[in-house]
């Protein structure tokens, strides 16, 4: 966009302006609430009456659901606002997941009754899978000096073949192995799930790393300027593999939510799963060239995509109608923070 | 590398006049006296390629594995398996390469009718025997279709559906992948026959792509969507497991009827546990294809009647769950 329109550091300034900034930064949170206010109030009073089903938005269980079925894209949406506002992108969250998420599984079922000890040394060890491709990412990034959209691409088949092979191609089922050993962390605690709960803390832990703290700060520098910073004194390297390594730990992190809601390992699980990641860091209002945007925005980004799939859902719309929706509002929303941003 | 020297060595070793007898082993290593045995075998067993459209599944794993166990038992037949990587492209690519290696029946599972429908007709016109599995190409250039219907299984659901029901009741139908012929199949079925039970109605459908986790959410949304449901249909046991998995979350699994498709093997173990109702096994015809591609084989005419062989479907309720293992 800066090179369309040459005067870019006049908007640039014009977003340091207080008011401005405020409009920009609130634009995915205005636009959650303006979704929400459509597809309920508005969708009751108007609309309501052609069709048969209108499910409650407002109770406990449809919140609770809104943030289970978004939690695991939320979790990979986290990680890859790191690796995008280092102007990076990561194409193998999907398939670190479905790896992490079958290597876990296999161990669940070798051991289906062990204790805490065990599942604690089973959950490390799927953490520890998904966080070890994730720095395989940055190394190649790094010291391959690959593009990341390349290297990443590597790593979506490699992780992919891996989990493949090491399930010969079957799905692993804990559905009969009693008791499971790592069911609390797809569960419900009270009325919130704890997939929820991880998600709103890794988004808690990323705003203090990416807003309080020096990496933070490196992370937003390099992504604005990778020459700059790397004559500034930034470890771009250092700072650039770890990006990619906490993106694959949270891909870990929602490989373990995955495999124990659904009480399986699938080699075929989490395939496009980077595309709803990235949208929901684009709708957030983090710019895709880096540099811009943050974790906060991610979370409403994955949130008004989770609303939109779960109001369309408890109405029981027509689902190719839903596509089209979807795409739709998308758009909408990444337009209006364009033109918040020239205000 | 010391292996090619090795082979270049042996193959030296076969010019030098007087090694060429069998009679005279060379360099003290065992003594073959049958030499030409193996390698009459070798052309007298006839090679069966079977081109799989995806791996990725696991009910295609299973066919290719039931596959490989009937030909173990089958002397002289030699299987080849290639993955079509469930894309158009590298199917038609396998069935040509298929075509080169000279194998004496092709067994194809397209991915899609349409696209490759040329490439078999081409295999076919070459001489080559075809038996088609599962899905069939548009064209009668083939020896032989295999395949259960699905609409024959979707009727069947809804029979036991209507009865589990006593006629009366709401329903979840939970697709597979919008657009995909045995998800229109499936649901056509379905609905004949429970059209005719006016007390009946399906009150909610979305597609969960044939997946656990999708098939979770859309359930999701279904409870939150209706307060009485007496009924599942889910168009595969993976669905119908996220089905469950998310009325159970809502502790209201127990109200409901839950029907699936596939006789995938953790969902015959629910089923024999009580906790789901009934799923319906849609056979892969890997057997029969066996069977029938070795009467091909043995020099036996293909026979002039009908060329489609229609697989029944099993029904698997508590009672037959105890004796069927599924896949």
């Amino acid at each position: 966009m800066t090179s369309q329109f040459p005067a870019g550091n006049i908007f640039g300034m014009a977003r340091k302006l207080e008011p401005g900034k405020l409009f920009y930064k609130s634009a995915p949170a205005l636009g959650l609430v303006s979704l929400i206010i459509a597809l309920t109030v508005v969708w009751d009073f108007f609309l309501s009456p052609e069709l048969r089903i209108t499910g409650k938005f407002f109770t406990a269980r449809n919140l609770g659901n809104i943030f289970r079925q978004q939690s695991e894209y939320g979790l990979l949406a986290v990680g890859m606002t790191f690796v995008i506002l280092s102007a990076g992108i990561d194409l193998s969250v999907g398939s670190l997941l479905a790896f992490s998420s079958v290597i876990t599984a296999t161990m669940v079922e070798a051991h289906p009754s062990s204790g805490a000890a065990y599942a604690l040394m089973v959950i490390a060890l799927g953490l520890a899978g998904a966080t070890l491709l994730g720095a395989g990412n940055g190394l190649m990034v790094v010291f391959g000096r690959l593009q990341p959209f390349i290297a990443t691409l590597a790593m979506m088949s490699i992780a992919r073949g891996f989990a493949f092979l090491w399930t010969r191609g079957r799905g692993i089922d804990l559905i009969g192995d009693e008791p499971r050993i790592m069911e609390f962390l797809g569960a419900d605690f009270g009325p919130v799930p704890v997939p929820a709960i991880l998600f709103l803390a890794s988004v808690a832990v990323s705003l203090v790393v990416l807003h309080k703290t020096r990496l933070g700060r490196f992370i937003y520098a390099i992504g604005s300027n990778e020459p700059a910073a790397r004559l500034s004194g930034v470890p771009v390297d250092k700072v650039k593999i770890l990006v990619y390594t906490i993106c694959g730990f949270l891909c870990g992190l929602a490989a373990m939510t995955y495999t124990a809601r659904n009480y399986a390992g699938r080699p075929d699980d989490g395939l496009g799963f980077e595309l709803d990641a990235i949208a929901a860091v684009v709708i957030g209002g983090t710019n895709l060239m880096g540099g811009r945007g943050g974790v906060g925005g991610t979370l409403v980004g994955a949130l008004i995509i989770g609303v939109l799939n779960n109001v369309l859902g408890i109405r029981g719309v027509d689902p190719n109608l839903q596509r089209v929706l979807k795409g739709a509002i998308i758009v909408a929303a990444v337009l209006l923070q364009r033109q918040r941003k020239f205000r | 590398m010391r292996k090619s020297i090795l082979l270049v060595l042996f193959i030296g070793l076969a010019f030098i006049p007087g090694c060429k007898k069998p009679s005279a082993p060379a360099e003290g290593l065992p003594a073959k006296p049958a030499e030409e045995t193996p390698a009459a075998e070798s052309q007298t067993r006839k090679v069966v390629g079977f081109s799989q459209c995806t791996f990725e599944d696991p009910w295609r794993i299973n066919m290719n594995k039931e596959m490989e166990v009937a030909v173990a038992e089958a002397p002289g037949i030699k299987l080849v398996i290639a993955n079509g990587e469930n894309r158009n492209a590298k199917q038609i690519a396998d069935i040509e390469n298929f075509m080169v290696m000279g194998v004496s029946l092709l067994v194809v599972s397209p991915r899609e009718s349409a696209p490759l429908t040329s490439a078999v007709e081409k295999a076919f016109d070459a001489g080559i025997p075809v038996v088609v599995l599962d899905r069939k190409i548009d064209s009668e250039k083939y020896t032989m279709f295999i395949g259960a219907s699905n609409l024959e299984i979707g009727r069947e659901a809804g029979k036991y559906m209507a009865e589990k029901l006593k006629g009366k009741g709401s329903v979840v139908e939970i697709e597979g992948i919008l657009g995909a012929t045995p998800t229109q199949e499936r649901s056509q079925g379905f609905h004949e026959v429970i059209a005719q039970y006016p007390g009946i109605k399906v009150a909610y459908k979305q597609p969960g792509d044939y997946k656990r986790s999708p098939a979770r959410q859309v359930m999701e949304n279904a409870l939150q969507a209706i307060d009485k449901i007496d009924a599942v249909y889910a168009h595969n046991d993976e669905m119908m497991i996220g089905a469950y998995l998310a009325a159970k979350a809502a502790g209201r699994e127990k109200d409901m009827v839950f029907v699936g498709i596939d006789g995938q093997r953790e969902a015959v173990e629910m089923i024999r546990q009580g906790l789901l109702d009934a799923t319906f096994v849609y056979p892969n015809g890997s057997k029969e294809a066996v069977e029938y591609g070795r009467k091909i084989l043995a020099g036996n005419p293909a026979p002039a009647g009908p060329k489609t062989l229609q697989l029944p479907t099993t029904r698997i309720t508590r009672d037959e769950a105890l004796d069927y293992k599924g896949f």
